[in-house]
């Protein structure tokens, strides 16, 4: 019986604590529209690998920053922002910097994100504590019971 | 498998002309004093290199007859290849081994891919091929042996404002759909080759450098995922 109650225990500890869960990391995958911009050179080819950064009119720091794809391609969503700057060159000085406007345009999902909700996890993440605790108050008991004499 | 995202706005740029390679520097042949310097850069603005990397070097006189060069101290540290040429050179024909270039989180490097540390994000065994033209006659329109060439198809001297005429070979044949850069500001579309390689190319006033490059992906090559090839043109026009 204690076995029994041992193992239940080492179950329970195997439940992630709340705090556990605002560390973790989700991942959507979602179909929507964005704004695509190519850079290629005056022969077409692409400008690819090379750092940029995507200012948001009237912000300092840049929005969004990173590398051009092999294609010379920089995708983003500019959300409720209308005009916005690009900056990117090579380490040999070639590049653009530039301003730019988009058409406002709603960003909708246009596919169901996978995987559970928050709360949903949260709630089943409890009801397991709460089986597992009413199981082992259970044995507990029971285990009272049977061993009292006669 | 379906696109993640769609595209709402294409923004094509075109990013400075004399730009080609992934490297986008040019290599190519140009008087200086009483001699000739191999310059490597863009325009104005000239970086050094290593003096080895110029395999060949030939003037050829207005027929067409090889003459004798010799190199000579430099004066320049940008520009470590000094030339003379005996007789009267109408053109010059250059070979430019660039080799390795792998492109890295720190930038470009003078390496194979496989000899880089971090991940390669693009890599490349760069070869220039130039020809300058300094006087301008029949031997201008012939081909001259090169892997990839652009051959004008007039033997008269280009006029600024005028279009130049050219032919762009590959092992001697015509390279169909190679893309050549306009000149100016207007980054305009490139100029394609025809079925027959040829193409027209607007002239600009002083010297103009005219470039196409031609890739191939070697197979099994763990050095690098392409051999580019960039033949030049360099012209001078009034």
């Amino acid at each position: 019986m204690h076995s029994l109650f041992a193992a239940l225990l080492w179950l329970a500890t195997l439940l992630p604590a709340p705090g556990v869960w605002a560390h973790e990391v989700r991942e959507q995958v979602r179909q929507t529209t964005a704004t695509l911009i190519q850079l290629t050179y005056a022969d077409d080819e692409p400008f690819s690998f090379e750092r940029y950064e995507l200012f948001a009119e009237g912000r300092e720091r840049p929005v969004y920053t990173g590398r051009t794809d092999a294609g010379g391609r920089i995708v983003f969503l500019p959300d409720d922002v209308l005009r916005w700057r690009l900056r990117s060159f090579s380490e040999d000085g070639h590049g653009v910097d530039f301003s730019f406007e988009v058409q406002a345009v709603p960003v909708t999902a246009t596919g169901a994100a996978p995987g559970m909700d928050r709360p949903l996890r949260v709630a089943l993440g409890l009801a397991a504590i709460a089986v597992v605790f009413g199981l082992l108050h259970w044995l507990v008991r029971r285990r009272a019971r049977t061993s009292q004499p006669g | 498998m379906q696109a993640l995202l769609h595209s709402k706005t294409w923004l094509a740029l075109a990013l400075a002309a004399s730009a080609i390679t992934a490297l986008a520097h040019d290599v190519w042949v140009e008087p200086k004093g009483d001699g000739f310097v191999v310059l490597y850069g863009h325009g104005d603005k000239h970086d050094s290199y290593d003096r080895m990397k110029l395999k060949t070097l030939t003037a050829l006189d207005a027929q067409g007859q090889a003459l004798p060069v010799r190199r000579v101290p430099a004066s320049d540290k940008d520009a470590p290849v000094a030339v003379q040429v005996e007789g009267k050179p109408a053109m010059t024909l250059m070979v430019f081994d660039d080799g390795f270039w792998t492109k890295t989180e720190d930038g470009w490097k003078n390496l194979p891919k496989n000899g880089v540390t971090g991940p390669a994000l693009q890599s490349a065994y760069e070869m220039t091929l130039g020809k300058t033209v300094l006087v301008w006659g029949p031997q201008v329109t012939r081909a001259h042996g090169l892997p990839l060439e652009i051959v004008p198809l007039s033997a008269k001297a280009p006029v600024k404002g005028a279009q130049i005429q050219v032919q762009v070979l590959w092992e001697g044949k015509p390279l169909a759909g190679a893309k050549i850069a306009l000149p100016g500001p207007d980054k305009q579309a490139p100029a394609q080759t025809d079925a027959q390689g040829k193409a027209s190319i607007p002239v600009v006033g002083g010297q103009q450098i005219i470039s196409v490059a031609h890739k191939l992906t070697p197979k099994d090559e763990p050095r690098t995922d392409a051999l580019a090839y960039t033949a030049n043109l360099v012209i001078h026009a009034r």
